[in-house]
């Protein structure tokens, strides 16, 4: 019960200070749900945003369900989802009934206009941490730069985006896993079971997969070189 | 029957509300201005302008509004629960799958080609994002501040958030 309201606190918070819808909602889903909590690895949490891409909704709630769902199934998920919208919920109940006074106030506006930079340094922010995780050699530079080209440049919608490197990461990436030894794919077994210590042994493990990607590497020397550096940067 | 209504007009949006709020704004026009007659169209735009300024994504907060203004509280709580409705179905069974397959080496490939991609899409959003909110000098100063805290010493976005809006209220 204790760790319900927990979800459903960690999500309120969340759902209380996305402003501006999509992306701005990133950089704290990530300090709350992935540093503070540990409830997803930085990984997880990667991928969890790409899931949410690909199905219909608001990205805080698609995540929210996610989250919930992964650490305490359907019971999870509720709690979660109600954190997430009940903030909104009530300031537009709220705002329904003085609606036009508040929108014209000048300090409203003042304080938004403070709002709005910060929320651009925010999401940058997102996007260089998850880099870091999310970017292991020089392929995953090329689709991260294709990808912002085909977004940013020629506003390509986000789902062809998703489905294309989903399905260049097969082609590119296949070979490596199945290179990679048991060792890496053990490493799953430990979140899953326990809820407290999910942190360090994530820690751990992340480690290893490190070295055991370098190690495979050296029989492919680019390959090597790349992920090497990656897992001493970490 | 209302309520119901409410529910279900909104469940047929959330399903089709892909990448956030704004991909549902012409779907909403037609629903539920042209065809329901449930909103005006000048109504609707302060929904989208009160949507910048509160929590909440565009597609939550038109629900809610328009379900308080035709049935009070329970509407809201109506429409609001069907716009989410579709994203919990559909997220769970996602969820369910990634979570039992995700060790399966053609999932991990896939993945490992899709995390750079959503790095992409969240960079893209930032820049997105420049155009509408700096306005003068200050704001890529504000920008600059917030990077810096956030990344350097490990600044709360809350935090960050509140202090930008003490910011803004100095300043305009």
């Amino acid at each position: 019960m204790r760790f319900l309201f927990q979800m459903f606190w960690s999500f309120f918070k969340i759902g209380a200070f996305t402003f501006g819808g999509g992306y701005a909602m990133v950089p704290l889903i990530q300090k709350e749900v992935v540093d503070a909590r540990r409830w997803v690895t930085d990984e997880e949490f990667i991928d969890m945003l790409g899931l949410a891409q690909t199905a219909p909704g608001p990205v805080a709630v698609n995540t929210s369900v996610f989250v919930g769902y992964k650490k305490a199934r359907y019971v999870g998920a509720i709690a979660a989802v109600i954190g997430a919208t009940l903030p909104s919920f009530l300031v537009i109940l709220a705002v329904a009934a003085l609606f036009a006074e508040i929108r014209h106030l000048p300090a409203a506006e003042a304080a938004f206009s403070g709002v709005r930079p910060a929320v651009v340094a925010l999401v940058a922010g997102a996007a260089y941490k998850i880099g870091r995780t999310a970017i292991r050699d020089v392929r995953g530079i090329v689709i991260g730069a294709v990808a912002l080209v085909a977004i940013a440049v020629f506003d390509v919608h986000p789902i062809p985006v998703i489905v294309g490197s989903a399905i260049v990461g097969y082609l590119l990436y296949r070979k490596d896993i199945q290179a990679e030894p048991q060792a890496v794919r053990a490493r799953t077994a430990g979140p899953r079971t326990e809820v407290g210590g999910s942190g360090p042994s994530d820690q751990v493990s992340g480690d290893t997969d490190g070295i055991a990607h370098a190690a495979p590497g050296a029989a492919d020397p680019p390959d090597a070189a790349g992920d090497g550096k990656v897992a001493s940067a970490e | 029957m209302m309520l119901l209504k409410l529910f279900l007009t909104f469940a047929k949006l959330g399903l089709f509300t892909f990448g956030g709020g704004y991909a549902m704004i012409p779907l909403i026009q037609k629903d539920i201005i042209v065809v329901k007659g449930w909103l005006t169209m000048k109504e609707f735009v302060d929904i989208i302008a009160i949507a910048e300024m509160t929590p909440g994504p565009v597609a939550i907060n038109s629900a809610t509004f328009v379900g308080y203004k035709l049935a009070g509280v329970p509407g809201a709580a109506a429409a609001t629960i069907g716009v989410i409705f579709p994203s919990f179905v559909i997220v769970v069974a996602f969820a369910t799958l990634f979570l039992r397959h995700k060790d399966a080496p053609a999932v991990k490939a896939v993945f490992r080609g899709l995390r750079p991609a959503v790095t992409a899409l969240i960079a893209a959003a930032a820049i997105s994002l420049v155009k509408a909110s700096f306005v003068d000098i200050a704001g890529p100063i504000v920008a600059i501040a917030v990077l810096v805290g956030m990344l350097r010493f490990d600044l709360h976005p809350i935090l960050a958030i509140v202090l930008a809006a003490v910011v803004g209220v100095v300043l305009y």
